[in-house]
């Protein structure tokens, strides 16, 4: 059960790295690495319960916060051309 | 078969089932700002179900509590992303395409400014 739903999620994330690689513009190319961050999380979650540690979900916490942050510094960096 | 596998399961699908529909808008519409939609909304629902389904089969401990963090911190996170996203790209010049705008600004306006003629003309007519 655990294991259909996290190939269907790596068949998603599949998906969002073709947009990611023909993007024509460049926020198209942000906006699916910010979906294949989302199903990062998912994905991890998926695999501690398939393993039955589900202490893999401390990682998955960290990893949906790690991708908010590194989605608005890159918006940062393009806009005012710094991180300050 | 338990009744808490069957919920499990169903929570699961529908989850799965949005994700997929995410997945798929995301290849194949035809704009960036349509694509955020798909982006923000269908994926933030997707693993809110995929997640929700890992709760119910776990019970109630200290695990669940972890998921509904991770589940309510996406669900504040993801959708401030995309419009950040959507908003650095309206600043930055990105316009959406030539047939959408036509079909939702040009024609609304000329169409509503010249039916105004139109119908008051017809109502002193009648």
């Amino acid at each position: 059960m655990f294991e259909v739903a996290a190939i269907i999620v790596i068949l998603a994330s599949l998906l969002a790295l073709y947009r990611a690689i023909t993007g024509p513009r460049f926020f198209d190319r942000v906006l699916a690495a910010n979906v294949i961050g989302t199903k990062a999380v998912v994905l991890i979650a998926l695999i501690g319960f398939i393993e039955g540690r589900p202490h893999f979900l401390d990682v998955a916490l960290v990893y949906a916060l790690i991708n908010f942050i590194a989605i608005l510094a890159i918006l940062r960096q393009r806009e005012s051309g710094g991180l300050g | 078969m338990e009744i808490k596998t069957i919920l499990t399961a169903i929570c699961l699908i529908i989850g799965c089932l949005f994700i997929m529909m995410a997945a798929i808008g995301i290849v194949r519409f035809p704009d960036f700002f349509a694509r955020t939609h798909p982006a923000s909304k269908g994926d933030t629902l997707g693993q809110a179900f995929i997640l929700l389904g890992l709760m119910i089969y776990e019970g109630l401990t200290l695990i669940t509590f972890k998921l509904l963090v991770i589940v309510v911190l996406v669900l504040i996170a993801n959708p401030t992303a995309t419009f950040f996203l959507a908003k650095a790209a309206d600043v930055s010049g990105v316009r959406p395409e030539k047939g959408i705008k036509e079909i939702d600004l040009t024609v609304g306006e000329d169409a509503a400014s010249s039916t105004g003629k139109k119908v008051s003309g017809g109502d002193s007519a009648s």
